[in-house]
Parts: structure tokens; C-alpha cells; sequence
């Protein structure tokens, strides 16, 4: 399997090894396009986000972003997480408790030495209004509730400017009507960003409400991958269809 | 000391241990809060059960009036010995103390002399265990290195080293023709033993200890998530430590501070085998107690007394503000 590292977006072929476990994907996402990896606890879903952000490294394949190779486990390169323009949004949002929401948001600003303080608590109110969390930056994260928590972590996620965004479990700890609101806020918010946006989720209606494709993980390998009406509509395997709810596996 | 501090630490106080938990650990629950500090979270079950018989008062009448007769003695006596025998000599220092002469025998110059050279060189002895001791704790803590583990163990040596010896082996470093004073004394004439900084370099050899410990456990227990997280939004390590780590233990810190210091005031054994006992110098308030003994018992009465009060204090501070976290720090530091 090659890599076209040239081109534009994330170009990743990700193989890492956990004890047992080998997960082994190749994964194109367009600057601007939304894609959804699905699959049941222990797919590899977390490694593969990992390994996008740097943190857990490759034990083979290559990952670039934008023409530029962060991770190539040949050629013995790898660009440390921090120097990454990869954004994550964690999935219980670990956001700084000691920290106001504002400061939260400004992390990343005030990390890369970008702007003044100043400035980086302007931007970072600017981010908190497109939010919907106007007036919320003196607020301590415990004060939040789980929406709001996992829209301040989004915001401090984007407020560096990641080319590549990364969320892990977005809606999983939230309860049903918030889970509705946030979806649509995704839906409107993500693609808007201009970022390549991964988002991974264990939930086929999560999957199809957010992304414009699907990657479906099993066992650590791609099992399907397309548009998320077609692969309800007409699952290649049995896998993809009891995911989806269909009664019937498509032809294979 | 602290295993007095543990027990009375541990017998009550459910209410507040998880109320100073609540602002330091913010929780809202999520995965990581059961997860973050195991030894905070354990008091939980008692608390959960608590309520019942949760006010200590009521809990002894119930024990009085419907089962007292079922206690069984061969507990009972020797647990009634034990604590007769930690309160009692307590009971005798107030008892006996000089209370009409107390005024006039604090404000003494030898006395005053005593314990502000007490306060400076214990609270700089505290200063350097923090300067020194937090970035250790944080080396055994984060940094895989060989014999990683056999540092741990020589870190903590001096929590149970019998002070003298503790002494002897700086005299034998430090001193004049010791292995690093040598060095020292001829490059530039400085000769340790007998000076005031012996009494810190002493009280901070036997006082660091309980703040390493606190702290490195703090660190260990401590979410390495919110690490990676500040790594994805491209802080250094070091700014990462500053603004995410350092926050996150300083309730350890805090605690490991206030045992380091008030270890460091109660120094005896080191002090006067590595700085000797000479007033305005080295002689600090344990070394004035012991030497008053010989000439003037009221005067040393005196001087217990506020030693007494300054740990009665400290035991208050870490009950109330950092119950959690020196909770933790004196269990750890008896093990």
C-alpha cells in the first residue's frame, strides 16, 4: 500500500501493535470533508487517533498532512505531538480543571508563544461566541455541563488552527437531547473549520449524522468504507449490516 | 509523628476530605475521577456508610447503651493503655507548665533567639526541599532511568535513618576533611559543620524526604491524559509541567510542604551532631529545649510548650486544607 503524500488533507497508513493487537488502516481525508470511523470497543478506533496525534508512534506506514510526512516509520521520521498542526478533541473532554474555560480555550495560543495574552484571551472569547458559549470564559470546567464541556474542549482544540481535528467519542457521555443538539452543532460547525475532521464513534447514527463518510474498523482492519446511506442501504457484509440495523446482508 | 497523624487523620473528618477532594479534583464526573487518586478515594465507602452513624457522639452512646457489654476487654485495655500512653505525657507538659512565668520566660533572648533561628532555618530548609525536592520527585516519578528504583529507596532512607547517623554521614561529607567539604574549603574557605546553613543542610537532609514522597505519589497518581492533551496543543514539556502538572499536584505539594517544614523544626539528632548547639547559631528550639532540661526545666516546659502548639497547628492545616492529599503524604510516609 503507497502514500500520496503530496496531496492535500491527511494521507495516513497507520499500523501500530498494542500487546496482541494490530491495527492496520489506510485512511484519505480531504481538507474540509468530515469522515467517520465506526467500529465496536476495541477496533482500534483510539489507536488510530493516537497514532494521527502523535502519541502513540507508527510501528509501520506513514502519515502526512498537507504534504508534510509527520510520522514515516521507514524513513525514521517522526514530529513530536506539540509540533503537529493536529487538533484532538478527547472524549471526556480532559479539560484543565484548574483553569477557567477561557484560559482553557487559550491554551494552545498561549503554548505556541502565537500571540500576547491579550490576544489570546480575545480569540479565545471570539471562539467561545461562535460556540454559543458567549460570557462562559471566567467559568471553571466543573461548572459546565457535558455539552458545553465537549464544545469548550472543540473550541480549544481549533483555536491553534489544526489542519487536521481529531475527535474521539464526541457524543458517547452525553445524554439524548443534548446528544441531538450537539449532532447538528457538528454537523454545522465541522466542515466549516476547513480541517480535516476525524471523528470516531461507536454509534452507526452518530457516524451517518456527522460524517460525509464512514471507514468501518473491525478487528483492527477496514471493513467497509463509503457514504453512509449507501452502506445502510446496502451493506457489503454482514458486519457493516447488523451495525446499520439491516435485516438482510447486501451482495458481497 | 505522622503515624499519629495518619490514625487521627483517618478516624474522622469524612465531610471535609471530600469537600477539599471536590475543589482540588472538580470532577464532574467523569471516567478519569475514580481513577486519578485511589488513596483519596478510598475513605468514600466509609462516608457512604456514614451517615448512620457518622456523629461521633451519638456512635459512642449506641456503643454504650446497647453493646457495651460485648466489647471485648482484651481490646478495650490495652487500647485505652495505648492512647493513655500518647496523651498522658502531653496531659503532664500542660499540667506542669509555668503558666504565671510563661509571658516572661518567652520573652527571654535565649528563647526568642531559639525559636526564630527555629522558624528561618526551618522554613529555608522547606524553601530548598521544594526547589530541590519537587523536580526530584517529578525524576522518579516520570523519568524511566536504571536503578530508578533503587533511587526511590535511597530518597526515602532518611525518613527512617536514625537522625545521628544522619549527621555523622554529613559531618563525613561535608565537613572540613570530608569527601565533597574538602573540595569545598579549599576552593574557598567555606567550612559547613557548625554554622547556621549545617542547620538547614541537616534539616533539609531529614525533611525532603516527606515532600518527595507526597509529591512523587501525587505525580503518579496524577492523569497523564491531560499531559497529552497539553502536548496536542503544542506546549513544551516544561511549560506543560508549569501550567497542567504543577497545578494538578499542588494540594501534595502543599501538604508535603507543611510535613517537610514542621519535620524540619522537631530536627534534633542531625542538628547536633552536624552543626553542634551554639547559641544564636545552631541552636535551635529542640536543641534549646534539651539543653534548658539541664539548667532550667521551666524554661524548657516553656519551649515544649510551643513546639507542642506549633505541631497542634500543623496537624489543624493539614486536616483542614489538605486533608486528602496529607492523608496520603503521611501514609505514605509510614510505609
Amino acid at each position: 500500500m503507497t502514500v500520496q503524500e503530496g496531496a492535500a488533507g491527511l494521507r495516513a497508513r497507520v499500523v501500530v501493535s498494542r500487546e496482541a493487537f494490530t491495527l492496520d488502516v489506510a485512511l484519505d481525508v480531504a481538507p474540509g470533508e468530515v469522515v467517520g470511523v465506526l467500529g465496536p470497543n476495541g477496533a482500534g478506533k483510539s489507536s488510530l487517533l493516537a497514532a494521527l496525534a502523535g502519541l502513540l508512534p507508527l510501528r509501520d506506514g506513514l502519515v502526512a498532512l498537507d504534504g508534510e510526512v509527520l510520522d514515516d516509520a521507514a524513513a525514521d521520521r517522526f514530529v513530536e505531538p506539540r509540533h503537529r498542526p493536529v487538533g484532538v478533541v478527547f472524549q471526556d473532554y480532559l479539560l484543565f480543571r484548574h483553569m477557567s474555560v477561557r484560559d482553557n480555550v487559550a491554551f494552545g495560543l498561549r503554548a505556541r508563544r502565537l500571540t500576547s495574552r491579550r490576544d489570546a484571551h480575545a480569540a479565545a472569547d471570539a471562539w467561545l461566541d461562535r460556540m454559543g458559549l458567549a460570557g462562559f470564559g471566567p467559568r471553571r470546567p466543573a461548572t459546565l455541563s457535558g455539552g458545553q464541556a465537549q464544545r469548550v474542549a472543540l473550541a480549544r482544540a481549533l483555536a491553534t488552527g489544526p489542519r487536521l481535528l481529531l475527535l474521539d467519542e464526541p457524543l458517547a457521555a452525553l445524554d439524548a437531547t443534548t446528544r441531538v443538539d450537539l449532532r447538528a452543532f457538528l454537523r454545522a460547525t465541522l466542515p466549516a473549520t476547513g480541517a480535516a475532521v476525524l471523528v470516531v464513534t461507536h454509534d452507526p447514527t452518530d457516524a451517518a449524522g456527522l460524517a460525509d463518510r464512514v471507514v468501518i474498523l473491525d478487528a483492527g482492519a477496514v471493513a467497509a468504507e463509503g457514504k453512509p446511506t449507501d452502506l445502510a442501504e446496502n451493506p457489503p457484509t454482514r458486519y457493516v449490516a447488523q451495525l446499520f440495523g439491516a435485516a438482510e446482508p447486501g451482495p458481497r | 509523628m505522622s503515624r499519629d497523624g495518619g490514625a487521627a487523620a483517618s478516624s474522622s473528618d469524612h465531610v471535609p476530605a471530600l469537600a477539599a477532594h471536590g475543589s482540588t479534583g472538580e470532577n464532574d464526573g467523569s471516567p478519569r475521577a475514580s481513577a486519578a487518586t485511589p488513596a483519596v478515594d478510598a475513605p468514600a465507602p466509609g462516608r457512604r456508610h456514614g451517615p448512620a452513624r457518622r456523629p461521633p457522639n451519638r456512635r459512642v452512646r449506641r456503643g454504650r447503651g446497647r453493646r457495651g457489654g460485648g466489647l471485648p476487654w482484651p481490646l478495650v485495655v490495652p487500647a485505652a493503655l495505648g492512647a493513655l500512653l500518647l496523651l498522658l505525657p502531653l496531659v503532664g507538659l500542660v499540667w506542669r507548665a509555668p503558666w504565671d512565668s510563661l509571658p516572661r520566660l518567652l520573652r527571654e533572648a535565649d528563647v526568642r533567639e531559639a525559636l526564630w533561628l527555629s522558624i528561618r532555618t526551618a522554613t529555608v530548609a522547606t524553601v530548598l526541599s521544594l526547589l530541590l525536592g519537587v523536580p526530584l520527585a517529578w525524576l522518579l516519578a516520570r523519568v524511566e532511568f536504571p536503578g530508578r528504583g533503587l533511587a526511590r529507596a535511597l530518597v526515602t532512607l532518611p525518613m527512617v535513618l536514625p537522625p545521628v547517623v544522619g549527621g555523622v554521614a554529613l559531618l563525613l561529607a561535608a565537613g572540613r576533611r570530608g569527601v565533597a567539604g574538602r573540595y569545598l574549603y579549599e576552593a574557598f574557605g567555606v567550612s559547613l559543620p557548625f554554622t547556621t546553613t549545617a542547620v538547614v543542610v541537616a534539616q533539609t537532609f531529614v525533611a525532603m524526604p516527606f515532600l518527595v514522597v507526597a509529591v512523587e505519589g501525587a505525580l503518579l497518581s496524577a492523569d497523564r491524559r491531560y499531559e497529552d492533551a497539553a502536548a496536542t496543543l503544542g506546549a513544551s514539556p516544561w511549560y506543560t509541567f508549569r501550567r497542567v502538572t504543577l497545578p494538578a499536584v499542588a494540594p501534595s505539594i502543599g501538604a508535603g510542604a507543611v510535613l517537610c517544614w514542621a519535620r524540619a523544626l522537631g530536627e534534633f539528632g542531625a542538628t547536633i551532631t552536624f552543626a553542634g548547639s551554639l547559641p544564636g547559631t545552631t541552636r535551635t528550639m529542640p536543641l534549646a529545649v534539651y539543653s534548658a532540661m539541664e539548667s532550667d526545666s521551666d524554661a524548657a516546659i516553656a519551649l515544649s510548650l510551643v513546639l507542642l502548639v506549633t505541631s497542634v497547628v500543623v496537624l489543624a492545616a493539614l486536616r483542614g486544607r489538605w486533608l486528602p492529599a496529607a492523608r496520603d503524604a503521611v501514609s505514605r510516609a509510614a510505609v
